[in-house]
């Protein structure tokens, strides 16, 4: 738990939580905007499209790759990684605590924005039934997001632009047309929870799901299965590598 | 016996070498270190922090095997239990104030009760007015300190400690010196790196001398110093008469090789205050007047550098 406190502390840095809060605050702010111009119908639509397109697609995972590779790239940068490896703490301890805080912080962090825009569309429309599927669902995704990029964020300098590339290029152009590599997706398999979640919407889920049936199940597994591999990946890493 | 070995070695280092891609770092050291304080003492770039950074298990040996107390620290974490780490760098975390990190440090570690043990060594490094404020505002010799206490909060057997002096003043060196002597003559196995041979010698009780990656001479600091005694010092002497100069200067018994160049003789001697008891008054005979007169060759890494190819 010392480690979980004070990575936390080192990735709650001012200016970044500001920075990640003001962006995730952006979604609800659009969602008030769009569903105070159609008063009088429901706002399931404009939750679903900006819920799904722009917070999990962009602001979760952009919030979720900055924190994930800073969790250890941070240590590494500042020199303090040998402060915490000189320690006779097992290395997939040292990976798990790093995992557990980036995933923590950034689930934090970007909840901030998504259960406020899940509670407006419960002020909005009276129905609360989509606020614990969307907080499910982004606890998975952030998951997601954080067992891929801690490792990545160790082994490289520049593990944030690669996640850039990866949910702009990868997830968003190129898993789109291939619906075969959605799987290969932590947004498309985030949104899988959700849709399986939430039932049956008017909501056209079209290609985001990719080749996937919706069920919560399955991505839960996928995750957790994701985060040990990555739990491993790291300690190895640690336990390999030289430490500058 | 090689004085590169100790009688009752904590730390045992077997052909030891390091290399990062054709840079070779550390070139096949073997040696040890038991109780007492040593020191390792080498220039800039010598290859004294890869050394310990491998000794810790922070790098990889690219040849060769270190074990303390008979362990490898690479394969081991729970040796790290009677380990301590100075590292040369800035390596603490800024937001964290001096008591945080020590009582970090003392729970990574599986002390039981960090804050007394944080209290404990705060106290041993005279850190008290400072122990709560964020280390982002400490000066260097504080934070070398605040390091110092980190590495001392679980009572290890074997510290190794990284230029640790680096940035303290004076009253703040003299005191980490005690205690570094006390830690080592109350059985503890104390490495102190150092490029100042004074500092090393204030310290320790014998000293390993690196240069160019390699072991360049070992022993107890009368031995080192010794060895030093030996070194040729060049001098440069500039006159308005240099080949007079030279021939009278030749005549000398202190005086080993001159040559000129312009109004420059280059003296080589043995012995720096002999030379400059007959300089002045060689020029007083001659009638010759003395612009300069100045050591060429006295940084340590020439130093260093003579005793590698002595030995």
């Amino acid at each position: 738990m010392a480690i979980v406190r004070v990575t936390s502390r080192q990735l709650l840095g001012r200016r970044r939580v500001i920075g990640l809060m003001l962006l995730s605050m952006i979604a609800p702010f659009i969602f008030f905007m769009a569903s105070g111009a159609s008063p009088g119908r429901d706002h399931v639509e404009e939750y679903f499209g900006i819920l799904i397109g722009f917070q999990f697609g962009i602001v979760m995972a952009v919030i979720t790759i900055v924190v994930a590779s800073s969790s250890l790239g941070d240590e590494r940068r500042q020199h303090t990684l040998s402060f915490l490896v000189v320690r006779p703490l097992p290395r997939a301890a040292i990976a798990g605590a790093k995992l557990l805080t980036a995933w923590l912080v950034s689930f934090l962090v970007t909840a901030t924005g998504t259960v406020t825009m899940a509670l407006l569309m419960g002020w909005r429309d009276g129905t609360w039934q989509y606020v614990a599927p969307t907080i499910i669902a982004l606890a998975i995704g952030t998951l997601g997001y954080a067992a891929l990029f801690v490792p990545f964020g160790y082994l490289v300098t520049r593990a944030t632009v690669i996640g850039m590339v990866y949910v702009f290029l990868w997830e968003l152009a190129i898993t789109t047309p291939l619906s075969a590599l959605a799987p290969t997706s932590v947004w498309k398999t985030t949104n899988v929870a959700f849709a399986g979640m939430v039932g049956v919407t008017d909501f056209d889920y079209g290609p985001v799901l990719g080749n996937m049936a919706p069920g919560v199940g399955g991505t839960l597994v996928k995750f957790l299965v994701l985060s040990a591999v990555s739990v491993a990946v790291t300690a190895v890493l640690l336990r390999r590598r030289d430490i500058d | 016996m090689n004085p590169a070995f100790s009688d009752d070695a904590t730390i045992e280092i077997d052909g030891l070498s390091k290399w990062f891609g054709p840079k070779v770092a550390v070139s096949n050291i073997s040696c040890s270190f038991g109780p007492g304080v040593t020191g390792l003492l080498g220039p800039n770039g010598a290859g004294k922090t890869t050394t310990l950074r491998t000794i810790v298990g922070l790098l990889q040996p690219s040849e060769g095997s270190i074990k303390i107390h008979g362990t490898d620290p690479r394969t081991d974490p729970d040796m790290y239990r009677n380990l301590g780490l100075v590292p040369e760098e800035d390596a603490v975390y800024p937001f964290l104030t001096g008591r945080e990190l020590a009582e970090y440090a003392a729970r990574l570690t599986g002390v039981t009760d960090p804050a007394a043990a944080a209290d404990r060594v705060i106290r041993l490094v005279a850190l008290e007015d400072a122990a709560d404020r964020p280390l982002s505002g400490y000066s260097k010799g504080m934070r070398q300190r605040a390091k110092v206490a980190a590495a001392l909060v679980h009572d290890p057997d074997v510290i190794v400690l990284d230029e640790p002096l680096n940035g303290t003043d004076p009253v703040q060196r003299a005191k980490l010196i005690t205690l570094f002597r006390e830690l080592g003559d109350g059985g503890k196995t104390v490495i102190v790196s150092s490029h100042v041979l004074a500092e090393v010698e204030r310290v320790a009780n014998r000293v390993l001398a690196m240069v160019d990656g390699k072991l360049a001479a070992a022993g107890d600091v009368a031995a080192i110093r010794a060895a030093l005694s030996d070194i040729p010092y060049r001098v440069h002497v500039q006159t308005d008469a240099p080949r007079r100069l030279a021939a009278a200067l030749l005549e000398e018994r202190a005086v080993h090789s001159v040559s000129i160049d312009g109004e420059s003789v280059h003296v080589e001697t043995h012995d720096l205050r002999m030379l400059g008891n007959v300089v002045a008054p060689a020029a007083k005979r001659l009638e010759a007047s003395i612009s300069k007169f100045e050591p060429e060759d006295e940084s340590l890494e020439s130093v260093f550098r003579y005793l590698v190819r002595r030995t």
